[in-house]
């Protein structure tokens, strides 16, 4: 008897290769038979009509601080993330002395905007080593976790203030060298650095004042795990871009490890630079270096309100000069009286066809909350005003607190960003899951990808943009016996309606410890998420009780 | 010097001035500013609208990227 059969789904096994009618059996957390099956199961799901499909992998996120209190990594599961990636960008909650806590703490609030007061009331703070943070979210963890360690908390360990003002002694290298070594031995899937990073202070995160030798000595052991080097490089300049992956491509091919940088945007006026860095990632592939650029499925939005000083009005001369040196009794000043409103009004005129598109995310007056998702146009017409009226009588109404989105204004070219993430050296993920929780979810990409560039655009077909998305992912990291549905593989399942399957609305939800809250999405047409073979979320039973684990398995 | 200006969007959701800087041979490149800096450079140039800021010298981005990422420099470490 199985554990488990799903019956009548069509497979898209991953592969790549076309998708196939089959049912898929489950015994012991690993998939026992992909064809016809007729022997009984302890659970049979009926997936007519569904696609059945390897768990996503999202290999850049910082759910670090959020696994401490919630290992199913919500709402990913729900969107059929099945192993997520933690640790980028040089930041690790591990390994860390006891002294660092708080600098540490800085910059993942500076940096991934993750609230202190989260970090105060939502971690116990009971390790040092990566073996013990490993430990410590082990418990309870629904999720699979592959941890990047950070290359900025290993200088932090090693050199303690030095690191945030100097590079390393070789004695001080050699040091850090034998600490990676350690945090791989536990389980970590590989290093993250960072090149821009700012900390809490403004001035470069440790990571930063590494010298070439440092990096090349910390690969060396990368090498010899054969794991991971993810970078951020200086992604809003092509040029420094190119010489970033240069330098990635060395290491690549003189360690023998994999590497990645993330993120890489495309814009209407950066089509030829992007262009000009995939022609350098062709020709460092072409040497046999594996140099993946990491790109987001979704375009960046833009929020504001009124009571922080925003760029979006930089071309409005009235409008920005009262938002960037006015109190905040002037605005509600000028938004008050009549005669400047008026003038602010037809200043703003000349950006009509903006107003109507923005929507209303945040409010704190009870009154108002009902209009929450709705877009100005929407709240205009139901109380008969413009809709630059109606954004001023809502930041009156809510004391200034009333935030307003623009969508898509960044990352926007449909036709560019589908063409680089069909595109295949380029590795889809950045999504940042688990960071920036005030400004914008950070949830959905998959079903982003799958619902808008497959089923709507149809700039990949379903079967390239689940391999993507799993199998790809899973040999680009290292990570065995996952991403792929086979015999043998573990049972990492999700079911989905590839006519409904995309990312839900952004809702902001007071889930986070310490009273607070966060932007995320539900998904669509997700309907079943299996971890290992056990049921880890349905959309009629939302989270079950399912067992993650951490990858690539070496943890004891 | 600066020869164009833009709205951009940072990778966390602000919105940025992103400038492109056209050098005496030919060169160009982008460097993008978020509000605290874009606000440095305009009140440095007298400029009402982001516009004005074509024609200004590469030195003024350079000072008020300078100016704006130094001004938490006298801060305490949170150690």
């Amino acid at each position: 008897m199985y554990d488990l059969v799903i019956k009548n789904g069509t497979v898209v096994d991953g592969s790549g290769l076309p998708a196939y009618r089959a049912d898929v059996a489950v015994q012991g957390g690993r998939i026992a038979r992909i064809g016809r099956v007729t022997q009984a199961a302890r659970r049979v799901v009926d997936a007519a009509g569904k696609v059945v499909a390897p768990g996503f992998i999202d290999p850049h996120t910082h759910f670090d601080a959020q696994l401490l209190w919630d290992g199913f990594a919500k709402p990913a599961l729900a969107h059929g993330v099945t192993t997520i990636v933690p640790g980028n960008c040089s930041l690790s909650l591990a390994p860390l002395r006891a002294e660092h806590r708080m600098k540490l703490v800085g910059m993942f609030n500076q940096i991934e905007e993750m609230p202190l007061k989260a970090f105060r009331e939502g971690v116990v703070w009971d390790w040092e080593s990566f073996a013990g943070y490993i430990d410590r979210i082990r418990k309870g963890l629904a999720i699979n976790v592959a941890p990047l360690v950070g290359h900025s908390v290993l200088r932090l360990w090693v050199m303690r203030q030095a690191a945030m003002e100097r590079t390393a002694t070789a004695q001080e290298i050699a040091e850090m060298q034998g600490l990676l070594r350690e945090c791989l031995d536990a389980g970590a899937v590989g290093l993250s650095t960072s090149f821009v990073d700012m900390d809490e202070r403004l001035q470069p995160v440790p990571s930063r004042y590494a010298d070439a030798a440092e990096l090349d000595a910390l690969a060396s052991v990368l090498g010899e795990y054969g794991r991971m080097l993810q970078i951020v490089p200086e992604f809003y300049d092509a040029d420094l871009t190119i010489a970033r992956l240069d330098q990635l491509a060395e290491l690549s091919l003189r360690h023998s490890i994999p590497t990645t940088f993330s993120p890489l945007f495309v814009n209407a006026d950066n089509v030829e630079a992007v262009a000009r860095v995939m022609r350098r990632v062709d020709e460092q592939f072409a040497r046999g270096a594996r140099v993946w650029p990491q790109v987001q499925t979704r375009p960046i939005d833009i929020s504001f309100c009124f009571a922080v000083p925003s760029l979006l009005f930089f071309r409005m001369p009235s409008w920005y000069r009262l938002i960037r040196f006015g109190a905040p009794a002037d605005i509600v000043a000028a938004f008050s009286d009549p005669d400047k409103r008026a003038s602010l009004i037809a200043e703003a005129a000349s950006y009509a066809g903006l107003w109507p598109r923005l929507t209303l995310r945040q409010v704190k007056t009870e009154a108002n909350r009902w209009l929450v998702g709705k877009t100005l146009g929407e709240i205009a017409a139901l109380r008969e005003v413009t809709a630059i009226d109606a954004m001023i009588d809502l930041s009156l109404e809510e004391d200034l607190d009333a935030h307003f989105l623009s969508a898509g204004l960044g990352h926007n070219e449909d036709a560019e960003v589908g063409r680089l993430l069909a595109h295949p050296r380029v590795h889809i993920g950045a999504s940042d899951g688990g960071a920036h929780i005030l400004s914008f979810s950070t949830y959905g990409d998959t079903g982003y990808l799958l619902g808008h560039f497959v089923r709507e655009l149809k700039m990949l077909s379903l079967e390239a943009a689940v391999r993507k998305i799993t199998a790809d992912t899973a040999s680009i990291w290292g990570i065995p016996d996952r991403g792929r549905l086979q015999p043998g593989y573990v049972a990492d399942i999700v079911i989905f309606d590839p006519l409904t399957i995309d990312r839900g609305d952004e809702d902001y939800v007071a889930d986070v410890p310490g009273d607070g809250s966060r932007y995320v999405r539900d998904s669509r047409g997700i309907d079943q998420v299996f971890v290992g073979g056990a049921l880890a979320w349905s959309s009629s039973g939302g989270y079950q009780d399912a067992h993650g684990v951490v990858l690539p398995g070496l943890a004891a | 010097m600066i020869s164009r200006v833009r709205l951009g969007a940072s990778h966390d959701g602000a919105a940025e001035l992103v400038l492109t800087l056209r050098f005496d041979g030919g060169g160009e490149t982008r460097v993008a500013l978020g509000e605290d800096a874009a606000g440095r450079l305009m009140t440095a140039c007298g400029a009402n609208d982001a516009d004005a800021l074509v024609g200004q010298g590469w030195e003024r981005v350079r000072d008020a990227l300078q100016t704006s990422s130094n001004r938490f420099a006298e801060s305490e470490p949170q150690t």
